[in-house]
């Protein structure tokens, strides 16, 4: 039985570049590989992320040129801005389900090519409403965040899924930092190299994230593959109510006050890193008299702070969980968002260059570890409404966007730096819902455990007592059982983790656990 | 907050410190400054500006120094300035006392020698100038690169302006290029999804 065993083993491992475990998850990942179908899965996935972003705030490191030839108001500038961000609520609410039914390849296909033709057609723009509809239909593309999450999640182990989500969300986020020095350079292309007025060359500078769009999208198609034994439509799908479940699902993530908290959290730490990214070269632009590249390539330091903050913010968010349990988390993720309100406030008082761009940098780097922190508390809110949670708390994310640019960045009677000061005091104010989750098993900022009250008896409360019956709630309690490393080492309540012996340097990816779908 | 307080009076002495430092450099004030030129602008055959196009149009300026006022002056420059109605919810293109903060005037004529007999220019528009009315403004520089003497042909930005028509930046080209693209990315991705399904398809039946 044994030698049978074994042999079963053997042909899995050797099918794959990467070892995996029973369902075929890779349990590492190597980065500068291509190994399929892993780690092609999470370059195509998290650069086809990068790619919506790119042409999302491709519009405004540009600004200054495209306000004199579209005659635009500085109401319509804001205006435009604000529906780059709220079309993706909706988009981001429903990648989720469409990542069920068709699997992520054909979804973020689907969604980056349909894109495209919005992308080219910035080109054709006249006014500031063609300019207004454009990014609005541009903006949409953001819901590759959720398929991107979607397909790494179903390519990795659970132990390591924390870190590469991270990583994957992190990169891809990097487009909108990414595109602020390239989009400039680009102009300056087809103005300078091939001779055409600016009110031209601004245009053609749109056919390039578009051209990625395309191209993107086919490798995509060609190379990509849902799961990592097949794609989706080859594969059977789980038996049972498929539509009863989903009411269910969404009922009780609905229903959990924890849910709507983060929906206001993401819209202080993610929804202002998208502000940001829509105003911040306009204001180096106008306030300090720099020129376009200039103004492009300090904006850019905001969104390049991606390539680290975002995942250290999850990494710091486990070591605050390994050693002080949840209660580590949430403080952690408290300190780092209302330090990054403080930098905003900060970043409005400073009337030089250089002062700026620091605290801009500060600003930056507190709000996308908030980030980071965030999606180290949200997959322990529910095991069953996870992705819905992920959704959810992703367009609370543009909902933020949405409220701090009308507010703050869309009237003509004060100034920029005005609106930064008050975005900060509203990021700083929107943070304090965080005292407020309280995990009866772990406890809350303020507040310790309720004694007797455990892991199982939280998670499993999420199933009717009729699927108990039927045994659907199993995942959910295998899922308990890893989460009681949220109690912390040093966390009061007794912890079972054989890892808390573990000096820390050691514990590296092992300290993520099971974050899964 | 002791700590933001602190900020505060940090930046009040900046401030105060960089206010006092551009007194030293020597600011110069528009309002401070004699409105002893005289300016006009006209289309080239002499007829008043209506409408002018970028990148086609020209426009004659002529300018002379008023008869009772005496003016130090090495060179002269002319800029097309911003009427008020194009300044409107623009704080981009917003007049400013201070001339090394005033954005009314982006877009420079031409710079000429200062002649008291006074001089013209024909200029013709650039195609990056955008559409909006304008006026033109017209400063004595002296040889340290101080403003000394300004006039301009609209006495309060609001009369005497005329209307830019600038290109839309849009061609025949980029139309059908962004015609084209678009058809290509819509019709590659059903054209996969109906290749697939037949492959899938006749893969099962085999």
């Amino acid at each position: 039985m044994a030698e049978k065993a074994n042999a079963m083993q053997d042909p899995d491992e050797a099918e794959f570049m990467l070892p995996v475990d029973s369902e075929h998850k890779a349990r590492t990942v190597k980065v500068l590989s291509i190994a399929r179908p892993h780690m092609r899965a999470f370059h195509l996935a998290w650069i086809s992320f990068f790619i919506c972003f790119l042409s999302t705030f491709a519009a405004p490191p540009l600004i200054p040129i495209i306000r004199d030839n579209l005659n635009m108001t500085k109401p319509e500038i804001g205006q435009a801005a604000v529906a780059s961000v709220s079309g993706s609520i909706m988009s981001r609410l429903m990648m989720g389900t469409i990542c069920d039914l068709v699997g992520p390849r054909y979804g973020t296909a689907f969604l980056i090519m349909i894109n495209a033709p919005a992308v080219f057609s910035m080109a054709l723009v006249d006014d500031g409403e063609g300019f207004m509809i454009c990014r609005f239909f541009i903006g949409f593309s953001l819901a590759t965040f959720v398929s991107c999450e979607y397909w790494v999640s179903s390519m990795f182990t659970t132990k390591i899924v924390g870190t590469v989500n991270g990583l994957a969300a992190g990169w891809g986020n990097l487009g909108g930092g990414v595109t602020q020095i390239m989009m400039p350079l680009i102009f300056a292309l087809f103005r300078d190299s091939f001779h055409n007025p600016a009110f031209t060359a601004w245009r053609l500078a749109f056919f390039v994230p578009g051209t990625l769009h395309v191209v993107l999208g086919l490798l995509i198609l060609f190379f990509g593959q849902d799961l990592p034994d097949g794609n989706h439509s080859q594969l059977q799908r789980q038996g049972g109510d498929v539509k009863q479940g989903f009411l269910r699902v969404v009922y009780f993530a609905a229903t959990s006050y924890r849910t709507w908290v983060f929906f206001i959290l993401y819209g202080y730490s993610f929804g202002v890193e998208l502000t940001v990214d829509n105003i911040i070269a306009e204001y180096f632009y106008d306030r300090f008299e720099l020129n376009l590249n200039t103004a492009g390539l300090i904006a850019a330091a905001s969104g390049l702070m991606n390539i680290f903050s975002r995942p250290a913010g999850g990494y710091f968010s486990d070591l605050a969980g390994h050693y002080f349990g949840m209660r580590g988390r949430l403080w952690f993720l408290w300190i780092v968002q209302s330090m990054g309100g403080l930098m905003c406030i900060v970043l409005g008082k400073m009337n030089s260059l250089t002062p700026s761009i620091i605290f801009m940098i500060f600003f930056s780097i507190f709000v996308q570890a908030a980030c980071g922190a965030t999606f180290g508390i949200v997959p322990f809110v529910s095991r069953r409404s996870l992705g819905v949670i992920i959704g959810l708390t992703a367009a609370g994310g543009n909902v933020g966007s949405v409220l701090t640019q009308s507010l703050f960045f869309t009237s003509s009677s004060y100034h920029t730096e005005v609106g930064l000061v008050y975005m900060g005091i509203m990021i700083i104010c929107c943070t304090l819902p965080v005292t407020l989750i309280w995990f009866p098993q772990w406890g809350s900022m303020l507040f310790p455990a309720s004694k007797g009250a455990s892991e199982e008896d939280y998670y499993v409360s999420e199933w009717t007592a009729q699927e108990q019956e039927q045994g659907l709630h199993f995942p959910s309690l295998k899922f308990a059982t890893n989460s009681r490393s949220e109690r912390g080492c040093y966390g009061g309540v007794t912890s079972a983790d054989p890892e808390c012996d573990q000096p820390v340097a050691e514990l590296g990816l092992s300290m993520w656990k099971s974050y899964s779908h | 907050m002791a700590s933001s307080r602190m900020l505060y009076l940090i930046l009040v002495a900046t401030v105060a410190t960089l206010g006092v430092a551009s007194c030293v450099e020597g600011q110069v004030l528009f309002s401070t400054l004699p409105k002893s030129l005289v300016v006009t602008a006209a289309l080239p055959d002499g007829k008043p500006i209506g409408e002018v196009k970028t990148g086609e149009d020209s426009i004659l300026v002529k300018w002379t120094v008023n008869s009772t006022a005496s003016v130090d002056a090495v060179k002269l420059k002319t800029k097309l300035c911003f009427a008020s109605e194009s300044q409107v919810l623009r704080g981009w293109r917003a007049t400013n006392d201070d001339l090394k903060k005033d954005k009314t005037c982006l877009y420079d004529i031409a710079t000429q020698d200062f002649s008291r007999t006074g001089g013209e220019t024909t200029y013709k528009l650039s195609k990056s100038i955008p559409g909006a009315k304008y006026f033109v403004r017209a400063y004595a520089i002296n040889a340290e690169g101080k403003q000394v003497a300004t006039g301009q042909t609209s006495p309060n930005k609001v009369a005497n302006t005329f209307t830019v028509i600038p290109i839309s930046g849009r061609s025949t080209s980029i139309d059908i290029a962004v015609g084209v693209l678009s058809i290509f990315s819509v019709s590659a991705l059903f054209g996969f999804f109906i290749f697939e399904s037949i492959y899938l398809k006749r893969k099962k039946a085999v």
